[in-house]
């Protein structure tokens, strides 16, 4: 097995106010994708990948027990859903914040998806270094008085 | 989700991991992924048409 090839993710985005530390749990069924969305955030500092799950299952307790403040949520996966685990996740969360990253276009469920408590909707066709600033984003909007 | 929905969705991971490894940089994980990809849309196609009858194989545009 060879050492991944780390192409070094960079950004101009500034991060002022985002918290000392980025806590990330990472839900998707595909374990590629997570091992890649680990690869590309963990590569900063500051930012480190705390839990994984493949199903909404369970969610909202991985979550609270792994300390997470920044969650990257699939819609489709199997057993629970992300449409049926982010509500609950909202409700006992209330200072977390949520990214759905989905397959789905944007048009059909963006709008559905943030009533039920997500903080932005990212398509699959992001790139990483889109997924990166939207996580920073989200954290330091959360964390602001 | 229906079987075909989980197919669709399984050819949206597998490109999403194509771009993402290129991202990164890890082009043998993206050549395994287009071709998984590749195979599964093969197979979206051939259950979306059938036995084609001569004329049915006709585009509108050129792909």
């Amino acid at each position: 097995m060879h050492a991944p090839r780390r192409r070094p993710i960079t950004g101009a985005m500034a991060c002022a106010a985002a918290p000392a530390e980025i806590r990330l749990f990472v839900c998707d069924d595909a374990v590629e994708l997570r091992a890649l969305l680990r690869l590309a955030l963990e590569s900063e500092e500051g930012v480190s990948v705390v839990g994984e799950a493949g199903s909404g299952e369970g969610l909202t307790e991985a979550v609270l027990a792994a300390g997470a403040n920044v969650v990257l949520l699939d819609l489709s996966m199997p057993g629970v859903d992300g449409l049926e685990a982010l509500p609950p996740l909202r409700a006992a969360a209330p200072g977390l914040a949520i990214v759905v990253l989905s397959g789905y276009e944007r048009e059909r469920m963006e709008a559905r998806t943030l009533a039920l408590g997500a903080d932005r909707y990212l398509e699959k066709h992001a790139s990483l270094e889109q997924v990166r600033l939207t996580v920073h984003q989200v954290a330091a909007e959360r964390t602001a008085p | 989700m229906t079987p075909r929905l989980e197919a669709h969705d399984d050819l949206v991971q597998r490109l999403t991991e194509v771009t993402w490894a290129l991202e990164v940089g890890e082009h043998a994980q993206a050549a395994r992924a287009a071709r998984a990809a590749l195979a599964l849309a093969q197979q979206l196609l051939a259950a979306g048409s059938g036995e084609p009858a001569p004329g049915d194989l006709r585009r509108d545009d050129a792909g």
